[in-house]
């Protein structure tokens, strides 16, 4: 059962990927901001997270930039509302796998989840 | 001055050989057990074999001579030989080797007798050579002289095989022209091994080192291997079908020689084995020329191969003269001296022309085949350009626009002519980036875009950049669908344009209805979190419209986020605004009025959709998600909102129940019971139409109604049974093969049988068993309990349950224990 770390600040939004994820049988675990997701994956070592890009206290390409300089084969999604495609871009830059944009679109969350964990 | 030459040569050669005599006419033999001799009329005649010994002797003239010696050629192989009594060569012992031909006399050799003792052993006997005497030196010129074209043919042996050698492992490493090296090294062993023979043919050798051993085996050696070579040169230059038995052949030579070499080696050199086996080298050499001979037969008439003409020539002539020979080595003809080595001169000779052959075969085969290769290249280019054109065509007719352009931007030569019409002018060598983008306002983004694509390694990643870029562009007041391709083998991107203005402006309406049904949507199903959001956001624009925007950024973003997931898109597109604002420092308390604004404009739009205000319990009338069931409908391909809209008209049959309980605690208050909160247990989500269950959900009173009035006994009489104080009440709700089941149960007094069984008789009603009895409680007009209460009325009641659930195509039924409880099992199939 691949293990999913939903980091996101808002909750309804944590509960919206869940929703989503239910029928994929994911162990989903959850930080509510950047640190708390770099420590969570050091803990946990999940499969995949998907990141928020904007949270208090770290943000996401700071987390994921974390994330990748503890473990660089890290599949991390970015999840940024919509037009803030210039810090995804830096965010993939850096190196996120890839990215889902706010409405989630419940078909391509779980397809770009499957794509990036069967990469 | 040549013919000066040539008669000083001339001067020269008859001094020369007048420095010796010829040892010819006056010859003498003798069987050995004969006592006199007799006249030995015409030497170089064999004479019959009597297998004895023969004895020949000749009386040496009164000549001077100053270092005397003797030259015999044309001996048989087991010879001695006399200056009388004094034995001067001895070559009894040494079976098969061939002696040297020059051999020193004492020099009181005038008037004595030079005997010759000969072994006859199967041969006839006698010599077939000269017999000479003179100076040793004069000999040996004679002899060189003589010998001249062995030692020539040596030299020249000698010399194929190492040049042929050097060739070889020249080829070997430089060219890796396997085939090739191989020739030259099978060539160069044949050339070897001739020389090795001919060598062991050569008597003026044998002056200068008198080992017959040695030479005998040299030239032995130099038989085995010859046709090693020969074979292996025959089985690489030519390639015809029989090619497989040359290879055994060639195989069964290497073991031969190897075998035979092994045993002599073992055994020592006394006998020679190679000799004694020479048979078997003889039969292999049979078939090699019978295969090559074959071999050359296909070359010749059905490959016209001019390399099998020459060969054959040269095998054909070897073939006489192996056969000559053979023929003289076990006497069945006369022969005096072999000639073969001249036919292996010409087998050699015909060996390198096709050698040569090859070579420049190869080359011209290599510059044919280049020259093919430069026309094909030639016609291939012709057939892209066509292909190109006719691909240009089609794309020309495609009424799409192709272009393509490389990582400086620059736009390709090849495009679609439509690209003409879209830009409205020529585009080849313009920036892709100023053309295609000119309405980006974020020209900066595309270009990074671009760049992360081009610079990227990995072809998945260069994929997820391609995701970046928009779907739709408008260029020239017109709207296209855009598509890029990354095309790996050129290093281009690929654009595809496509024009859509049309269908934009209906998709865009489309677009626009979808997004208020899924709005819809999304606010009921999470409707108490919408509503709560909503006041919290209301308060948070009033409570900081005059504060620091710069710390709203985060907050705003969040905002942005959650209202997009409830696809309020036209706060979402404000707030984005804002957001922008804040980042470039532009905004002003107007910019949140406006955000106020848009809020109470999309909840007012949104209320209308719903039917009702949004400060209340979420009650969409029936007739509103009719409605938004319809519209779905229209928007083909849209089974998920679909099945949410169902979802908000169809009810969990446990949300219809729960105001039953509210009503049965009430009840129990009443009456003075004790009740503890009954429990619903729902172990699926079980939707319903509340339509259609409602009067049966109504109806559900009833029971609950019995269980407070007649199952539930009194605290008093609850405690005397030993049971807990308040009554407990469970309903349990599940799916079971496509049927609902509900179960209500409680822990009250049961059913009094005996109850039943009076009231049966009072109303006249048959019964069989209990069952028929305890269904006497769902028949009209009918009560247990003794007195009619307000509450449970006049045997009303069940009966109305049992036709609301037969109503639904359901059954129920009930248990009870009298004393321990009763238990309601209803069963209504999930399709009505």
């Amino acid at each position: 059962m691949p293990k999913i770390l939903i980091v996101d600040d808002a909750p309804f939004i944590r509960n919206q990927l869940k929703l989503i994820l239910e029928p994929l049988n994911f162990d989903i675990i959850e930080a509510s901001d950047g640190k708390e997701a770099v420590e969570m994956y050091k803990k946990h070592l999940p499969d995949i997270v998907t990141m928020d890009i904007s949270m208090p206290v770290m943000d996401g390409i700071k987390a994921l930039s974390e994330i990748l300089k503890y473990d660089p084969k890290a599949k991390v999604i970015m999840v940024t509302a919509l037009g803030h495609k210039m810090r995804v871009l830096e965010a993939v830059e850096i190196g996120a796998s890839y990215y889902i944009v706010k409405p989630f679109d419940s078909e391509k969350v779980i397809k770009s989840i499957v794509k990036v964990l069967n990469k | 001055m040549k013919n000066k030459f040539l008669m000083v040569t001339f001067i020269v050669i008859s001094i020369i050989s007048l420095s010796y005599i010829k040892l010819y006419e006056n010859w003498e033999y003798k069987w050995k057990d004969e006592n006199i001799w007799h006249k030995y009329e015409t030497p170089g005649v064999p004479l019959e074999n009597k297998n004895k010994i023969l004895y020949l002797r000749y009386k040496i003239p009164d000549i001077d001579f100053e270092d005397p010696a003797i030259y015999i050629t044309g001996t048989v192989l087991f010879f001695r030989l006399y200056v009388d009594n004094y034995l001067i060569y001895d070559n009894f012992g040494e079976s098969y080797f061939s002696a040297k031909s020059i051999f020193k006399i004492p020099t009181d050799y005038k008037n004595r007798y030079l005997t010759l003792e000969v072994k006859s052993n199967k041969r006839d006997v006698g010599f077939f050579g000269e017999v000479l005497i003179g100076n040793e030196k004069e000999l040996l010129r004679h002899q060189i002289i003589k010998e001249s074209d062995r030692l020539l043919l040596i030299s020249f042996n000698l010399f194929v095989g190492i040049l042929s050698l050097i060739f070889s492992i020249y080829i070997l490493i430089l060219n890796k022209n396997l085939d090739q090296s191989k020739i030259l090294f099978y060539m160069s062993l044949f050339s070897f091994s001739l020389a090795l023979f001919i060598m062991g043919l050569n008597q003026t050798l044998k002056y200068f080192f008198d080992n017959p051993i040695f030479w005998a085996y040299a030239m032995d050696v130099g038989k085995y291997l010859s046709p090693i070579g020969l074979m292996g040169f025959f089985y690489y230059i030519f390639d015809y079908s029989s090619k497989k038995y040359i290879k055994w052949l060639l195989t069964l030579h290497v073991l031969l020689f190897l075998t035979i070499s092994v045993i002599q080696i073992i055994k020592g050199p006394e006998i020679n084995f190679y000799v004694k086996f020479v048979i078997i080298l003889y039969s292999l050499i049979y078939a090699d020329i019978l295969f090559m001979i074959y071999n050359l037969y296909i070359g010749i008439f059905r490959f016209k191969d001019k390399k099998a003409y020459i060969f054959s020539i040269s095998i054909i002539i070897v073939s006489i003269f192996t056969i000559y020979e053979i023929m003289g080595d076990y006497r069945i003809i006369n022969w005096q001296r072999p000639y073969i080595q001249w036919s292996l001169f010409i087998l050699l000779n015909s060996m390198i022309f096709l050698t040569i052959n090859n070579v420049k075969e190869l080359n011209i085969e290599l510059s044919v085949a280049n020259k093919i290769l430069e026309n094909w290249k030639d016609a291939l280019e012709l057939e892209v350009s066509k292909r190109t054109q006719d691909i240009k065509l089609l794309l020309d007719n495609s009424e799409e626009g192709f272009l393509a352009f490389n990582k400086d931007y620059i736009i390709s030569e090849q495009y679609s002519k439509e690209c003409e019409r879209i830009f409205e002018e020529d585009i080849k060598g313009k920036n892709a980036l100023n053309l295609i983008f000119n309405s980006i306002e974020n020209k900066e983004f595309i270009k990074r875009i671009f760049d992360d694509i081009f610079n990227e390694k990995d072809y998945l990643r260069k994929e997820v950049y391609l995701t970046f870029l928009p779907n739709e562009l408008k260029i020239n007041d017109k709207y296209y669908k855009v598509k890029f391709k990354y095309i790996e083998y050129a290093d281009l991107i690929m654009v595809i344009l496509n024009n859509i203005t049309g269908e934009k402006n209906l998709k865009l309406k489309i677009d626009e209805e979808r997004e208020t049904l899924k709005k819809i949507v999304s606010v009921v199903k999470n409707y108490d979190t919408f509503v709560l959001i909503i006041k919290e956001f209301e308060n948070f624009i009033i409570q900081n419209i005059n504060s620091n925007f710069q710390s709203l950024l985060g907050s705003i973003h969040n905002y942005k986020g959650i209202f997009s997931q409830f696809h309020l898109n036209k706060l979402v597109n404000d707030l984005h605004n804002i957001e922008n604002k804040i980042i470039n420092n532009a905004i002003n308390k107007t910019d949140l009025e406006q955000i106020y604004n848009t809020l109470k404009v999309e909840i007012e739009k949104l209320e209308s959709e719903l039917g009702h205000n949004l400060d209340v319990i979420l009650k969409i009338p029936k007739i509103k998600i009719i409605e938004l069931e319809e519209k779905v409908k229209e928007l083909s391909g849209q089974d998920e909102l679909l099945t949410e809209i169902k979802k908000l008209r169809y009810k969990d049959l446990k949300d219809l129940i729960i105001p039953y309980i509210d009503y049965t605690k009430d009840l129990a208050k009443k009456l003075n019971k004790l009740i503890s909160d009954p429990v619903i247990i729902s172990k699926d989500d079980i939707l319903v139409d509340p339509e259609v269950f409602f009067d049966f959900t109504k109806s559900l009173i009833n029971i609950f109604r019995n269980i407070i009035d007649h199952g539930i006994e009194s605290p008093e009489i609850r405690i005397d049974q030993g049971k807990s104080e308040k009554g407990n009440i469970k309903i349990d709700l599940f799916k079971e093969n496509d049927k609902i089941n509900i179960i209500i149960e409680d822990d009250g007094q049961g059913i009094d049988i005996n109850k039943l069984k009076e009231i049966a008789i009072i109303n006249n009603i048959n019964y069989t068993s209990n069952k028929d009895l305890i269904d006497i409680i769902f028949m009209e007009s009918i009560s247990t309990s003794n007195e009619v209460t307000q509450i449970s009325g006049r045997g009303l009641g069940l009966n109305i349950v049992k036709k609301e659930v037969e109503k639904l195509g359901g059954s129920i039924k009930v248990e009870s224990v009298y004393g321990k409880g009763t238990k309601f099992h209803i069963i209504i199939p999930e399709v009505i």
